[in-house]
């Protein structure tokens, strides 16, 4: 029992927790930079270490030295409360994950998987509320607009690959056992369609997730200054970029994992699988950020519109599909 | 594992793991406090109380709900918002309570 609470204690502050989600933080930035950068006929990071990888590093220790400026009256920690606790709810979900030694696990933990995704959006919800300025009141408007479009579509994709999983090979709504079964059904015809009807709708609810074209309407910068953000700097902005970029590197990770396995398929070669979830990963991300760099902005009327009339009923009809066949 | 011990164990991780990153927050934020020139709110050289600086909290909820559920939200923050703990408890515990039979519902249906 205490050789189990140690490992767990372990892999919540090691791997695949906080120090881990750390360097996936850091790389997830650097990556994104460097795909936006080449997409714009530039270059990206470059001089701070081998290809620029340290650059994220830099700007982190950067904002770290600043001053921790909070507007008089108001709240000081609340904000890096809310946050850090955010970042904390990341950590935890990818310990339920196969990519964990010892993964949490139990039947119908698929609603705790779906509740600790949520608390990103509460904690910058939350963040921007507690600055006085008109920009970050709009901007967090925008926030809580979105997360009725948005986070609905997200939990009706990630349940299909859970239902069709349960249905077909037995997998009791659990994540973890969802991941290491729902690929298999890649090979039926019917559970292959809506896994990727279900796969697109999850990746465009990931774009607007993570606040990236054409859904940053949140934080756009030429109508709202950086809306709910709009007051912070410092340490607590290093806060929020940071869980920006988690947020990203998680919830690539976690649809890695739900849609092709993550290292399941090849788990009796540790590096080749490690490689193979590690490429899923890259080229989720990839996918996330070509569509970053490539469109518009929505006007926030036009996203909602965009996600209740195809988003969600495509989602829905998914699920409603796995759950009857 | 059952599921109680799961939300322990996943409730005690991301405790943890927020509380490791909010003491490096602390530590390696600078410790002394920024003039109060710095914190005052600033608009284009006139002074402002953050109060006036401020939209009502009301326009937290406009954009979605002026489009389509404005007398449900009037409805709920009416009842809701009255300033009283236990009013916001009953809606809190009224939504969990919608959601837990909505997730049974489905949960039976898939059986």
């Amino acid at each position: 029992m205490v050789m189990c609470m140690w490992m767990y204690i372990l892999e919540t502050v090691l791997y695949p927790g906080l120090v881990f989600t750390l360097l996936g933080i850091i790389f997830t930035n650097w990556y994104v930079r460097k795909v936006k950068a080449h997409m714009q006929n530039r270059i990206g990071p470059l001089y701070t270490g081998p290809f620029g990888l340290l650059q994220p590093i830099a700007d982190l220790i950067k904002l770290f030295s600043k001053e921790d400026i909070v507007v008089s009256g108001y709240p000081a920690r609340a904000p890096a409360f809310f946050l850090t606790l955010a970042m904390g709810s990341l950590v935890a979900l990818l310990l339920m994950t196969p990519i964990a030694p010892y993964p949490l696990q139990a039947p119908y933990d698929i609603y705790i998987a779906l509740y600790l995704l949520v608390w990103p959006t509460v904690a910058i919800a939350i963040a921007g509320y507690l600055t006085p300025s008109p920009f970050t009141i709009v901007g967090t408007a925008r926030v809580l607009s979105l997360t009725l479009a948005y986070e609905l579509g997200f939990v009706l994709s990630v349940l299909v690959p859970v239902v069709l999983a349960s249905r077909y090979l037995g997998a009791e709504y659990s994540l973890y056992t969802t991941c290491t079964r729902a690929w298999m059904l890649w090979t039926k015809p019917l559970p292959a369609i809506l896994l990727a009807i279900s796969l697109l709708t999850a990746i465009l609810s990931l774009q607007c997730k993570t606040m990236m074209k054409p859904f940053d309407i949140p934080e756009a910068e030429t109508e709202i200054v950086a809306g709910p953000f709009t007051e912070y700097s410092g340490p607590k902005y290093a806060l929020i970029l940071m869980l920006h970029d988690q947020e990203l590197f998680v919830g690539a990770l976690l649809l890695s994992q739900l849609y092709f396995g993550g290292p399941i398929p090849l788990i009796n070669n540790p590096l080749l699988a490690a490689v193979v979830t590690f490429v899923e990963y890259l080229a989720i991300t990839l996918v996330v950020t070509w569509i970053h760099a490539s469109t518009p902005r929505y006007r926030v009327e036009q996203a909602l519109n965009w996600f209740w009339k195809y988003l969600l009923p495509l989602s829905a009809l998914a699920l409603v599909v796995s759950m009857v066949v | 594992m059952n599921l109680l011990m799961l939300i322990l164990y996943v409730a005690t991780s991301m405790v943890l793991a927020s509380a490791i990153m909010y003491v490096v927050y602390r530590v390696v934020s600078r410790s002394e406090r920024p003039s109060p020139e710095k914190t005052k709110v600033y608009a284009c050289g006139e002074d402002y109380t953050p109060e006036r600086a401020s939209a009502s909290d009301i326009n937290l909820y406009t954009a979605v709900w002026r489009l389509s559920f404005r007398n449900l939200y009037k409805y709920i923050r009416e009842k809701g918002h009255t300033g009283v703990l236990s009013d916001w408890f009953f809606w809190m515990y009224l939504f969990m309570i919608i959601a837990l039979v909505v997730l049974y519902l489905v949960s039976v249906t898939l059986w």
